[in-house]
């Protein structure tokens, strides 16, 4: 993918993390294309917030949220923005773990209220930042999934929920937990090749190979590697299944290899071949 | 015992942290043992997501031990950057990981060793500071990482005579800043990115010119 290419709104769509793009390009548009922006300078303004954090570039951050809460003063979306905020000066290095913490509770209180307040407002995001927070308090935690499945109690069926409380059960290497979050998500989105890729991912961890050839079976019908886009499954099924099944799996990889132009040059391919027969 | 690790196989892992800086990243190492030195010679990238998931592990074992035996190398090790800042230590995951390549390295060959390299954040900074003006004693001894060997009783021990090529002259400190101010970071090819786009070369990828 060439660098120069990717514009600003790209990033957005494709909810890319590159800071080290959006922030220049971003702040560039705002300065001198204002006019021409109209409405979606507001999301541009978010979406350079956002870059600023990663960047640890904390004024830039701070002039754009205070923009922002001009604009939107009873919005909860921009409200957690405030909390992101304390939470990435939470993680900047130099701090001790007193002032870290610190940091990191007042993060916590914005992002409580406003999961408090989520009657009337949908705001989905800071259910999900909350996580990062708890990784500052304590790396292993077990209580990390606290929030989320609290915010779920709530909101039995809102699938990204699942799907974050899963991620976050796989960082703490609960893979029986992970399953069952994954195992929700699935019954809320059956059409979803990934989550059928990912929850046969966990169950082969698990060592159930029988159970998660099935997924993988599932995810590759819903997206086929003949069409380039599911070699990881095929991978998956290959590494699970008897001789008769890899067969098929074998040729969804190969096939897989051949239709991409540049892929039959390399030594990945010969690697494949050599590994499947 | 001495680690003795080629500029290539620094700059890899160095880069895909970089890539992936939000996440945990790891990879393989692979090089040749001899009776009094691991030499490694080439860093391959293999995940961004999901660590501690087997399926992709095992399958780009599988492909790297074909690739092995074309290329007369073995697998001498395994890298790990974990994704919080302040966690530098060996996380759960690298550990079993790395406790398994040296299991399957063994059962091979007895006499085999492998190399447990955890890329430490705080070193890592320390490095980018003396690289942007600091004192040239210090860089050559500031890696940003620790390479961990297996000890008799078991343990992972941190390896006391750690050879990085181009240190010494600061030549390959120099290559990252380099390499980091182009943004070729984002270039580097790990297992992951291969399988969704099989044309981009990962098993014998160059560091990106």
């Amino acid at each position: 993918m060439a660098d120069a290419d990717l514009t600003v709104e790209e990033a957005r769509l494709k909810r890319m993390r590159r800071p080290d793009l959006v922030l220049p390009q971003g702040l560039a548009m705002l300065e001198k294309q204002r006019a021409s922006l109209g409405n979606s300078q507001w999301e541009i303004r978010e979406q350079v917030f956002m870059a600023a954090l990663d960047l640890h570039k904390f004024e830039i951050a701070r002039k754009q949220f205070e923009l922002l809460e001009q604009r939107f003063p009873t919005s909860l979306r921009v409200r957690a923005l405030e909390g992101m905020i304390f939470e990435a000066q939470a993680h900047h290095s130099g701090l001790t773990s007193e002032q870290s913490s610190k940091l990191a509770g007042r993060a916590m209180e914005i992002y409580t209220e406003i999961v408090l307040a989520l009657c009337h407002e949908l705001n989905v995001v800071c259910a999900y930042t909350s996580q990062s927070l708890m990784k500052i308090l304590s790396t292993y935690s077990r209580g990390s999934g606290r929030q989320l499945n609290a915010y779920l109690e709530m909101y039995p069926t809102d699938a990204e929920a699942w799907k974050e409380l899963a991620d976050v059960y796989l960082e703490m290497q609960q893979l029986e937990n992970a399953r069952k979050a994954l195992e929700e998500v699935l019954i809320l989105a059956p059409m979803s090749y990934l989550s059928h890729l990912k929850l046969a991912e966990v169950l082969y961890t698990l060592e159930e190979h029988h159970l998660a050839r099935s997924y993988y079976a599932q995810s590759l019908e819903l997206k086929s590697s003949l069409s380039m886009d599911n070699s990881r499954a095929a991978l998956g099924m290959i590494l699970c299944t008897t001789v008769k099944l890899m067969e098929i799996a074998r040729d969804h990889l190969v096939a897989s290899y051949e239709c991409c132009p540049g892929a039959s040059k390399g030594p990945e391919l010969r690697a494949v071949q050599a590994w499947l027969t | 015992m001495a680690v003795n690790v080629e500029v290539d196989a620094y700059l890899f892992p160095m880069l895909h942290a970089l890539k992936y800086s939000q996440y945990a990243v790891n990879g393989v190492l692979l090089g040749t043992s001899k009776q009094e030195s691991v030499e490694i010679v080439q860093a391959i990238p293999l995940m961004h997501r999901d660590l501690c998931l087997s399926p992709m592990l095992d399958a780009a074992f599988a492909l790297i031990d074909e690739h092995c035996k074309a290329k007369s190398l073995q697998i001498v090790g395994y890298y790990h950057a974990n994704a919080q800042h302040n966690s530098n230590g060996i996380s759960p995951t690298a550990r079993r990981i790395a406790d398994k390549i040296n299991e399957t390295m063994k059962e091979r060959d007895a006499k085999a060793r492998t190399c447990l390299m955890m890329i430490d954040n705080n070193e890592f900074e320390k490095l980018a500071a003396y690289l942007v003006g600091g004192t040239s004693a210090e860089m050559k001894k500031t890696f940003g990482l620790t390479i961990y060997t297996k000890a008799d009783n078991g343990d992972w021990k941190s390896a006391s005579d750690v050879n990085i090529k181009g240190f010494g002259d600061e030549s390959t400190p120099a290559r990252l800043l380099e390499l980091v101010r182009a943004g070729k970071q984002n270039s580097v090819v790990d297992f992951e990115n291969h399988v969704d786009h099989h044309e981009k070369r990962w098993l014998d990828a160059q560091i990106p010119a």
